[in-house]
């Protein structure tokens, strides 16, 4: 826990594999103290990527089913990897949703309001409204590459995309965010889309 | 700990203060996600399931003299949902509630879910052309005649694949119905889609026939101010013409479009208002899919000559933003970004300010690589010297006293000089087929393509920069090369040798 007493979302992206805590006699059972156990460290991927607490939860539950449906293959491995997986991609994996991510123009978002000077870090309201603003494929590397301290060759298999584009998703999405929330976190910058630059 | 290592930093700590979603209960969802997929796999694996496999054969297998299939029966398996609606009759698998109009998901879940959709066909054929799908023909009661065609659909392959079922019903006045089916697990959907057939009849007073997706109708934008105002400056920048107030002045103070010199920008004195015009291949290109599918919320104002006008406004701090995404037919595509303050003389403004728009004969022609003009370049001079970035072989030749840098989090490669650096990447994705008219095109030696576009701009504190970039492909690879450099001819010069010297080694 932080001092705040917040749980870091970075605690759970080790590299080493989710472990079911409490096993029941049968893999239902099993499969519910995961989701128990899980769930809130899902829910906070989910809010970060998604920044809505209700799309999260849909993700979640989504996650979940998904994840059970392959218990069988995946509970002797990582099946908390599985489901951060599901919710990570769910958006590309979201057909239905393909067309409308695409015609959604970041610059239509723009963060809320915010008090000049009473600040001198990135607060975390901020930053989600920030990444709601970044192209879905820049926001799934950053959540996963930076905050979740992912490896680019981690963030690059989970999302199956290549360690280049990781690189290249992930510092537009820095620049961009750099532009959105002003070098100092404190001033937001003019939001056109600006493709394909790094600063 | 260089600044992107604090500003990830900084970001790291924000995140950290996010929670989980309190309202969530991690047992009762796993208790939930049980149950679906537990009712699920009893509606497809039990007694029904072994009808369903009857039907799958009788059905798409056993194809009758006439080439035409019947369904195995009219029957509601046990668990689905009788439904009517725009014409067909119909039922629909147990755990698909009705949420909007024609369609029947599974819970709120819109990510992905679940689905049955029944809505008036769209233009498209059932199956496009290289689709390598074969419709095929079915009986279903009441139709003049009805075809339908079955895939998986993903974008991530690692991942089990969507099913898909398209069946369109063509009723005896001509209407022509399609009934869709989604189902997550590709490995029932098959099963599931032969169900739903047999259950398909036409009723043709079954309700109304709602809209195919994407053709949603855009609504006309409300105070459009067609016309010039008396006294106002006319512009033309990459074949999209507009005008502007009396006493706007181009700003290129603000670095809020990419790359440099495929933009104009003009503003009021005093900084309230501004009109942006960006050439955008990307909007060139747009299929129609996604031309004829509106922005929501969105509007539109007729624009002669143009095939996409799709307008959204965004208000914050006191500002209204309007984007306008336009496409002239066949021809090139932009986006029009106008701010104004958000009241009622700045929402007259802003309709005023598209009111002016309008195309000139540039608009017509999306130019293709072939069809740009040719970087002229300096001579690159003896005291430079040859270095590789290292980055799919990539060398240049650099000024004396140039060292590498570090490069920032993402960046593959730097070097840097006073007042100008140099960044090289690997690229995702490829050269777009349709290019910037503002962009050159140069010959480097091993690559399959250049595209470069150079301008003033400004970097991300704002100061004013030169900024000249070269994207270079070879094959399925691409790499980004960025100079910056303090703005005037002496960076354009410079630029000018650092891509006359650049080329690809290696294969």
């Amino acid at each position: 826990m932080t001092a705040d007493g917040a749980v870091p979302v970075v605690a759970e992206s080790s590299a080493e594999p989710f472990r079911v805590a409490a096993a029941g006699d049968t893999p239902a059972d099993r499969f519910t103290a995961f989701a128990a156990t899980s769930t809130p460290a899902l829910s906070r991927i989910a809010y970060l990527l998604s920044g809505d607490e209700h799309r999260a939860g849909d993700l979640v539950q989504l996650a979940l089913e998904r994840t059970y449906r392959a218990w069988a293959r995946v509970e002797d491995g990582d099946p908390f990897a599985y489901a951060r997986r599901v919710i990570a991609t769910a958006r590309i994996d979201g057909w239905r949703r393909t067309r409308r991510d695409v015609l959604s123009d970041p610059a239509d978002l723009r963060p809320a309001p915010v008090p000049d000077g009473t600040r001198t870090v990135v607060d975390r309201d901020r930053l989600v409204r920030a990444l709601r603003q970044l192209p879905a494929a820049q926001r799934r590397v950053v959540v996963l590459r930076y905050l979740l301290d992912r490896s680019e060759a981690q963030t690059a298999d989970e999302l199956n995309i290549s360690v280049g584009s990781v690189k290249s998703s992930g510092s537009r999405g820095l620049a961009r965010l750099r532009e959105l929330l002003g070098a100092d976190g404190t001033t937001p910058a003019p939001t056109t889309t600006r493709k394909g630059t790094v600063r | 700990m260089t600044l992107q290592d604090d500003f990830v930093t900084e970001l790291q700590h924000a995140a950290d203060r996010v929670e989980p979603v309190a309202a969530l209960d991690g047992a009762a969802m796993g208790r939930r996600a049980v149950h679906r997929v537990r009712a699920r796999r009893a509606a497809l694996t039990g007694v029904g399931a072994l009808a369903a496999v009857g039907a799958v054969v009788g059905l798409w297998q056993g194809t009758s003299p006439d080439g035409v299939v019947s369904p195995a029966s009219q029957d509601v398996p046990d668990g689905w949902t009788p439904v009517a609606v725009g014409g067909v009759r119909l039922a629909v698998p147990p755990g698909l509630e009705p949420t909007v109009d024609g369609v029947w998901e599974q819970g709120p879940d819109d990510e992905g879910g679940d689905l049955v959709q029944v809505q008036a066909a769209p233009d498209a054929p059932l199956a496009s052309p290289g689709s390598g799908l074969t419709p095929v023909d079915v009986r279903v009661p009441g139709a003049e005649s009805a075809r339908y065609v079955t895939e998986e659909h993903g974008d991530d392959p690692s991942f089990d694949q969507d099913f898909v079922g398209r069946l369109q019903v063509t009723l005896e006045s001509g209407d022509v119905v399609q009934v869709s089916l989604v189902w997550v697990d590709g490995a029932e959907g098959e099963a599931v889609f032969s169900d739903l057939l047999g259950t398909v009849s036409v009723e043709e007073d079954a309700g109304h026939l709602p809209e195919p997706d994407g053709t949603a109708v855009l609504q006309p934008l409300d105070g459009y101010a067609p016309g010039i105002p008396e006294g106002w400056a006319k512009g033309a920048f990459a074949g999209l013409e507009y005008a502007v107030p009396r006493g706007w002045a181009d700003d290129d103070g603000v670095a809020d479009a990419f790359p440099a010199g495929a933009r104009v920008r003009s503003a009021s004195a005093d900084g309230s208002s501004a009109l942006t015009v960006l050439e955008s291949a990307d909007v060139a290109g747009w299929p129609d899919s996604i031309a004829s599918s509106p922005l929501d919320p969105a509007s539109t104002f007729p624009l002669d000559g143009a095939d996409v006008v799709q307008v959204a406004t965004a208000t914050e701090d006191g500002v209204d933003r309007t984007t306008a995404h336009l496409r002239r037919e066949g021809g090139r595509g932009y986006v029009v970004t106008v701010e104004t303050p958000a009241s009622a003389d700045g929402r007259a403004l802003t309709r005023q300010l598209l009111g002016t728009l309008g195309f000139d004969a540039a608009a017509e022609q999306v130019p293709t690589l072939r069809d740009l003009a040719e970087l002229p370049t300096s001579a690159v001079p003896d005291t430079w010297r040859e270095t590789s970035s290292g980055v799919l072989g990539l060398r240049m030749a650099l000024p004396d006293g140039w060292a590498r840098a570090t490069p920032p989090d993402g960046v593959d490669w730097s070097a840097a000089g006073s007042g100008e650096t140099v960044t090289v990447m690997a690229a995702a994705g490829h050269l777009p087929d349709r290019v910037p008219a503002a962009a050159s095109r140069y010959e480097v030696p091993g690559a399959d393509a250049a595209v470069v576009q150079q301008g003033d701009d400004s970097t991300a504190d704002g100061e004013p920069c030169f900024l000249g970039t070269v994207q270079l492909r070879r094959g399925d690879d691409a790499v980004v090369l960025e100079y910056t450099g303090p703005r005037g001819e002496a960076s354009e010069e410079r630029f000018g040798s650092l891509v006359r010297s650049l080329r690809l080694s290696g294969s």
